[in-house]
């Protein structure tokens, strides 16, 4: 519980942080790698769909209060939240190919994009720029399916450690 | 069927939590205790990250050729690669020199007081913000609602304060409305942001006014110098919709700031006492300062 509680702590804080320090600053078409999201999935694929919850809601939440976040606090929170549960909820623990997690992810990404966008517009947000919203659609389900080759397997790999091998 | 409950309970908790904070802070404008929260975690990972960041390219000279002394080649090689590491980060310097001239001589020529920071982390598109994060924060005397600009004119204004970070609303965001004053005519106007990279729209008071293309913008200047301070360059007008007496005239701006490669920035912590009108445009003749009488 405390492990788990610790590996989610982590993965959110290097996640925020690479996202806003790395991948924002480098010259990429449409969208920001959202890793934040990958990794929700990520740790929801690992854990299941109450970790994933509440992964996505402290990794949506820091993404809300980090600088230089200036929206709402909680749209993210409750977005992330959410693709955390039904993340969680579709994979099944026992058998998952890793091109369906990939797709996930990638699924999970444009979709966090499309519901946050519609939450901004219904609180009243004057941002939300709806032209362009294929193309950010497009590119952050492109760049969540490579972040998600590598950070889905290093989450599987680092969740397993400490526990007893599995028996086949 | 008992972890399904609990699922529940604790979704349930979350998402009224979530709704909470999104009531609680959509009419916020400068952030409330939690952004402090996310200030002080974040700000310090942020100082850290940018310094791993930041000084990447140029690095990856070659180790592993060096020891062979007897290809004379390779160690010619090895040298060349390092000394073009040595350029391109002398390079590197030099554009930030650069930099810190140009926000000098803005400086001088408004006599702004500044201070210096550098770009340390951008906000996702995602999120539609046009936001960064700024390495200088209350410790080094800024506040919200302070004037940021770089060498070439108006970069936003300092949205939310940390101790060592701070964020700034770009002029680019879709929230950003100041005033403008077309330099030379002193028609003034609402310029806001597009949220699109290099255009600004200008909403000119005087539905009779001639606004020519080709034109610059500065600030007209906030009460107090705060959040603007008069006299930033931030345009030149590109385009006027609309002809002379129609009510709803825009002229649409591009700003002189590119805000794709912002790295140097200056918050302006004190108003210049006098109103430096056109002076600080890019080519315009410097004041002459004013001589003890």
């Amino acid at each position: 519980m405390i492990r788990k509680g610790a590996l989610v702590a982590l993965f959110v804080l290097a996640g925020v942080t690479l996202e806003v320090c790395l991948f924002a600053r480098i010259p990429l078409p449409g969208a920001t790698p959202d890793l934040v999201a990958v990794i929700v999935v990520s740790l929801a694929l690992a854990f299941g769909s109450r970790t994933g919850a509440l992964a996505g809601f402290f990794g949506g939440l820091a993404i809300d209060i980090a600088p230089p976040a200036d929206s709402p606090i909680g749209v993210s929170a409750l977005v992330l939240c959410v693709a955390g549960l039904l993340v969680g909820l579709a994979s099944d623990p026992g058998g998952r190919s890793a091109l369906a997690s990939i797709g996930l992810a990638a699924g999970a990404c444009a979709a966090t994009l499309l519901v946050s966008a519609i939450v901004l517009g219904l609180v009243g947000s004057p941002r939300v720029e709806w032209a362009n919203m294929g193309v950010l659609l497009v590119t952050t389900a492109a760049y969540g399916a490579i972040l998600a080759a590598f950070v889905i397997p290093l989450t599987l790999r680092v969740s397993r450690i400490g526990q007893p091998p599995v028996r086949i | 069927m008992k972890g399904f409950r609990r699922l529940r309970v604790i979704i349930a908790v979350l998402v009224l939590t979530c709704v909470t904070l999104i009531v609680l802070t959509v009419r916020e404008d400068s952030g409330g205790p939690l952004r402090g929260v996310g200030n002080a975690i974040f700000g310090p990972l942020e100082r850290g990250a940018s310094a791993i960041f930041t000084p990447i390219g140029g690095f990856f000279s070659d180790l592993g050729t060096w020891r062979d002394s007897v290809d004379r080649v390779k160690a010619l090689e090895a040298e060349n690669e390092k000394l073009k590491a040595l350029v391109e980060t002398s390079a590197e310097d030099r554009a930030r020199v650069a930099e810190l001239d140009a926000l000098l001589k803005l400086s001088a020529a408004g006599q702004y007081r500044m201070v210096p920071a550098q770009v340390i982390a951008i906000g996702p598109t995602q999120d539609f913000a046009w936001t960064v994060t700024i390495d200088a924060g209350s410790r080094d005397g800024l506040g919200v609602d302070m004037t940021v600009v770089n060498g070439s004119g108006l970069v936003g204004r300092v949205v939310s304060v940390g101790e060592g970070t701070a964020t700034v609303a770009l002029m680019i965001d879709a929230t950003t409305s100041l005033g403008g004053r077309i330099a030379q005519s002193q028609e003034i106007g609402i310029v806001s942001g597009t949220g699109a990279q290099y255009e600004l729209q200008m909403q000119i008071l005087d539905p009779l006014a001639p606004v020519d293309v080709g034109t610059a913008v500065v600030t007209f200047g906030s009460e107090g110098g705060r959040p603007y301070v008069p006299g930033v360059p931030i345009g030149v007008v590109t385009e006027v919709k609309g002809a002379p007496g129609q009510l709803a005239r825009i002229a649409i701006l591009r700003p002189y700031v590119d805000m794709s490669t912002l790295d140097l920035v200056g918050v302006i912590t004190e108003p210049p006492r006098v109103d430096p009108r056109d002076s600080v445009l890019p080519g315009a003749a410097p004041v002459p300062s004013p001589s003890p009488s």
